[in-house]
C-alpha cells in the first residue's frame, strides 16, 4: 500500500512546514511553551468574509489543507477527481461544547442551531469542499485507535479503485479547557504524571498513487521502525502520527533515505526515493 | 494491490423501533405497523413535543452497563447477524476480521451532565469520560471479539452507515481481511433531539416521506449490520451467500452544510460511481430505498434524481417505521434492501398518503410483491454528503 506525497501542509502551535523544517534542523529540540494553533495566516488564502462563523477546528483544517495544496503548487488549478479524507481523535469539540453551553445557558428551546450543525463531525470536510468549490468524495473518521493509519488506508483504497486521482488527506484535533482538565484528572487517577500538555493542530497531505512527489508513504509495513516521534513539539494529541509523518516526509524529501513513524501499532514508512 | 474479490453478504442484523431483529422488522413493516412516541429517555424542553421512534428495552439482547446504548444496540445487531448466519465467535477466531461502523451520536462528546457540573466549577465523577473512551463503536466491537483486522469508525452524519458498508466492502475486495462487520449504530440523544428541533426539521407528528403534507423527520435509534466475507472465507465458514455489495458511490455537494443541492449534484455523482463499480446500468435496478426523511428539503432532491436517472423504478421509504436513525440509517436500510430482495416484497411507505405535486413522484404505498436482483439505497447527510449502495440479492 504505497502512495506519493505531493504536498504537505501543517497548522500547529509551532507554525507551518517552514517552522517545522527549522525545528528539525536544530541539534536539540526546543519544545514550544504554547500549545495553541494560530490560524491568522488563513487570510493568505481566503477572504475574511468567507471565514465568518468558521470555528477553530475547521480553521485549522482549512489552513493545513490550503497549505498542502499550495505546497503541491495546485492552488491555482485544483486537481481533477479530488477526494477529501479527514480523521480525528475527538472531532470538533469546541462547537459541541458551544451547543451544550447554549442548552445550559439559554434552555433547550433556545439552543443554538448553528452550534449544533457545526458540531457534526463531517462539517469541516464539507466546509473545505465548499470553499474549494469541489464537489467530490469525502469522508471523516473519528477514533482514538490509529486514526491516521486508518484514514491513510481509505485513501489508498480510493486511489486504487480510481474513485479519485488525488486525495487531500488530513488529521485534526483541538484542545479545550475541559479536555485539558479531564486529561490531568485521568492521569492523577492512575497515579501517572501527564507526559505532555494537550496539543492541537492539523496536518494535510496531497496524495496520489504515482511514484513522484516529496516522498513515498507505505502503511502497514512490518519493518522494525526507529520511529520519528516528536511529540514534544505537538503536545499530546490523538493525531500526532500525522505531524510525525509530516516531519518524516520533510526529513527524507530530496534524499535517498527513509524514515518511519507510528500510529499505535501501525507503521508508516516514508521514503525519499521517488521518480521526481 | 488487486481488487478481484467479491464482497459477499453472509449475514445481516438489525434492531430498531420496528423490531428486535431483521426478521421482526420486516414482519412489522410488511404488516404496516409502527408509530412514534413521546420520548422517555429524556425530558423534552422544546415548546412542542416531537415524537420519536424508541427501541423498547426488551429488544436489546446486550445491556452491558459499562457500554453506551449506542454500543449495546450495535452488539445486539451483530448478534442478530451472527445468529442468522449460523456463526459462532469461535468460528471467526482464525480469520482476519475488520470492523467498519458508522455513527453520529456514538462518537460525539455529548456528556451534558458532566459538562454542566464542570462548567459550574465542580469536579464531576469521571465515569462519563471512561464510558466515552470505551465506547467508540468500531473499537468496541473489535475489542469485544479480539479482532485483528482494520477498525474504522465513520462519522459522516446520516450517510455514515452506508459509507461504512461501502468502505468495508472495499476491504474485502482488496484482500485486507477475510470478513468485515460493517454497519451503523446510534441511540436517541437529548442533544441531537434538541439540535434537530432547533433546526426546525423535526415533525410534531408521524413523519410522512414524500407526502404533500410532510412536516419533517422523526428521530429514531437502532443499529444495522452486514457480515461481508471474501469467497474463501464464505467457503471456509460453510455459510450461504445471501447477496453482494455490488457498488458504492459517495460524493459531497459542496453547496450547503445542512441542505442538499437542489439539483442533487453530489447524489447524481454518487449514483454514477456506484453504477460504474457495480458494472450495471440504472435500468437494472429493481427498486430504490430512498433516504426519505420527510423533510421539505430532502424529498424533492431525491425526486429530481429519480426523474432523471431512475424513472419508473419503484421506490419506498422506511423512516415512517423506524424514524431517522442518523448514523445507523444507511446500514439499517441496506439490511432492509437485502431482506426485501430475499422475500420478494416491499413494505408500504408508512406515513405517505398523498403525492406532492412539486415532486411529481409517489413511493410505494402498499405492501408490494417484487422480483429482481438489484436494490439501490440512497443516503443524504449534513455536510453535503450523499452515498449510494447497490445490493445484489442471492448467491454471487
Amino acid at each position: 500500500m504505497k502512495i506519493a506525497i505531493k504536498g504537505i501542509g501543517i497548522a500547529t502551535p509551532l507554525g507551518g512546514t517552514a517552522e517545522l523544517a527549522a525545528a528539525l534542523a536544530q541539534p536539540e529540540r526546543v519544545a514550544p511553551t504554547i500549545f495553541k494553533t494560530d490560524t491568522a495566516s488563513l487570510s493568505e488564502y481566503l477572504p475574511a468574509r468567507k471565514l465568518r462563523r468558521i470555528d477553530h477546528f475547521t480553521r485549522m483544517t482549512l489552513l493545513a489543507a490550503y497549505r498542502a495544496l499550495d505546497d503541491a503548487q495546485t492552488l491555482e488549478e485544483l486537481p481533477t477527481k479530488l477526494g477529501i479524507i479527514v480523521c480525528s481523535g475527538y472531532g470538533p469539540s469546541l462547537t459541541t461544547f458551544d451547543f451544550l453551553d447554549s442548552i445550559i445557558d439559554d434552555g433547550a428551546h433556545l439552543a443554538s442551531p448553528l452550534s449544533f450543525s457545526h458540531s457534526v463531525h463531517n462539517i469541516p470536510a464539507g466546509v473545505l469542499s465548499m470553499l474549494l468549490g469541489v464537489s467530490c468524495p469525502q469522508t471523516t473518521i473519528c477514533q482514538l485507535r490509529a486514526p491516521v493509519q486508518t484514514g491513510l488506508q481509505t485513501a489508498v483504497l480510493w486511489l486504487a479503485e480510481k474513485r479519485v486521482d488525488r486525495i487531500l488527506f488530513g488529521a485534526v484535533d483541538e484542545t479545550t479547557p475541559i479536555l485539558e482538565e479531564t486529561t490531568a484528572r485521568l492521569c492523577a487517577e492512575k497515579n501517572k504524571p501527564q507526559p505532555l500538555p494537550i496539543g492541537e493542530g492539523a496536518a494535510f497531505f496531497l496524495l496520489d498513487n504515482t511514484s513522484q512527489g516529496h516522498a513515498i508513504a507505505e502503511i502497514n509495513t512490518s519493518k522494525t521502525p526507529n520511529a520519528i516521534k516528536l511529540d514534544s513539539l505537538w503536545g499530546q494529541v490523538p493525531v500526532a502520527a500525522a505531524f510525525n509523518m509530516a516531519a518524516a516526509a520533510l526529513s527524507v524529501k530530496g534524499t535517498d533515505s527513509s524514515a518511519h513513524c507510528c500510529d499505535g501499532k501501525s507503521v508508516i514508512h516514508l521514503s525519499g526515493k521517488t521518480d521526481g | 494491490m488487486t481488487a478481484n474479490g467479491t464482497a459477499n453478504i453472509i449475514g445481516a442484523g438489525c434492531i430498531c423501533a420496528a423490531g428486535a431483529t431483521l426478521d421482526d422488522c420486516m414482519h412489522s413493516m410488511l404488516a404496516g405497523h409502527g408509530a412514534p412516541v413521546v420520548p422517555t429517555h429524556f425530558i423534552c424542553e422544546q415548546t412542542v413535543t416531537f415524537p420519536v421512534f424508541e427501541v423498547p428495552e426488551e429488544y436489546l439482547t446486550q445491556t452491558d452497563p459499562k457500554m453506551t446504548r449506542t454500543v449495546n444496540l450495535l452488539f445486539t445487531a451483530v448478534d442478530d447477524a451472527m445468529t442468522g448466519a449460523g456463526l459462532t465467535e469461535q468460528q471467526l477466531e482464525k480469520l482476519t476480521v475488520g470492523v467498519c461502523i458508522g455513527t453520529s451520536v456514538g462518537a460525539s462528546l455529548n456528556f451534558l451532565n458532566y459538562y454542566k457540573e464542570w462548567k459550574h466549577g465542580e469536579r464531576p465523577a469521571l465515569d462519563p469520560i471512561h464510558r466515552y473512551l470505551k465506547n467508540n463503536p468500531a473499537q468496541a466491537i473489535t475489542e469485544r471479539y479480539g479482532f485483528t483486522g482494520p477498525c474504522q469508525t465513520v462519522v459522516n452524519a446520516c450517510t455514515s452507515g452506508a459509507d461504512a458498508i461501502g468502505i468495508g466492502a472495499s476491504w474485502i475486495r482488496h484482500g485486507l481481511c477475510d470478513l468485515v462487520i460493517a454497519g451503523g449504530t446510534d441511540e436517541l440523544s437529548e442533544i441531537s433531539y434538541n439540535g434537530f428541533a432547533r433546526l426546525m426539521i423535526s415533525s410534531p407528528e408521524q413523519c410522512r416521506p414524500f407526502d404533500k403534507d410532510r412536516r419533517g423527520l422523526n428521530l429514531g435509534e437502532g443499529a444495522g449490520t452486514l457480515l461481508l466475507a471474501s469467497d474463501e472465507a464464505a467457503r471456509t465458514l460453510s455459510t450461504p451467500t445471501r447477496g453482494e455489495v455490488m457498488g458504492y458511490g459517495t460524493c459531497g455537494d459542496a453547496y450547503h452544510l445542512t441542505a442538499p443541492h437542489p439539483e442533487a449534484r453530489g447524489l447524481k455523482q454518487a449514483l454514477r460511481t456506484a453504477f460504474e463499480q457495480a458494472d450495471i446500468e440504472a435500468d437494472a435496478i429493481d427498486f430504490i430505498n430512498v433516504h426519505g426523511t420527510g423533510t421539505p428539503a430532502n424529498d424533492p432532491v431525491e425526486g429530481v434524481v429519480m426523474d432523471e436517472i431512475l424513472p419508473g423504478t419503484p421506490f419506498f421509504a422506511t423512516k415512517g417505521f423506524t424514524g431517522h436513525t442518523l448514523g445507523a440509517a444507511g446500514a439499517i436500510e441496506a439490511a432492509f434492501c437485502l431482506a426485501c430482495l430475499e422475500r420478494g416484497e416491499l413494505p408500504p411507505s408508512h406515513g405517505f398518503h398523498a403525492p406532492d405535486p412539486a415532486i411529481g413522484k409517489a413511493p410505494i404505498a402498499e405492501r408490494t410483491e417484487i422480483s429482481g436482483q438489484y436494490a439501490l439505497s440512497q443516503s443524504l447527510a449534513f455536510g453535503g454528503n450523499n452515498s449510494v449502495l447497490i445490493i445484489k440479492g442471492g448467491a454471487a
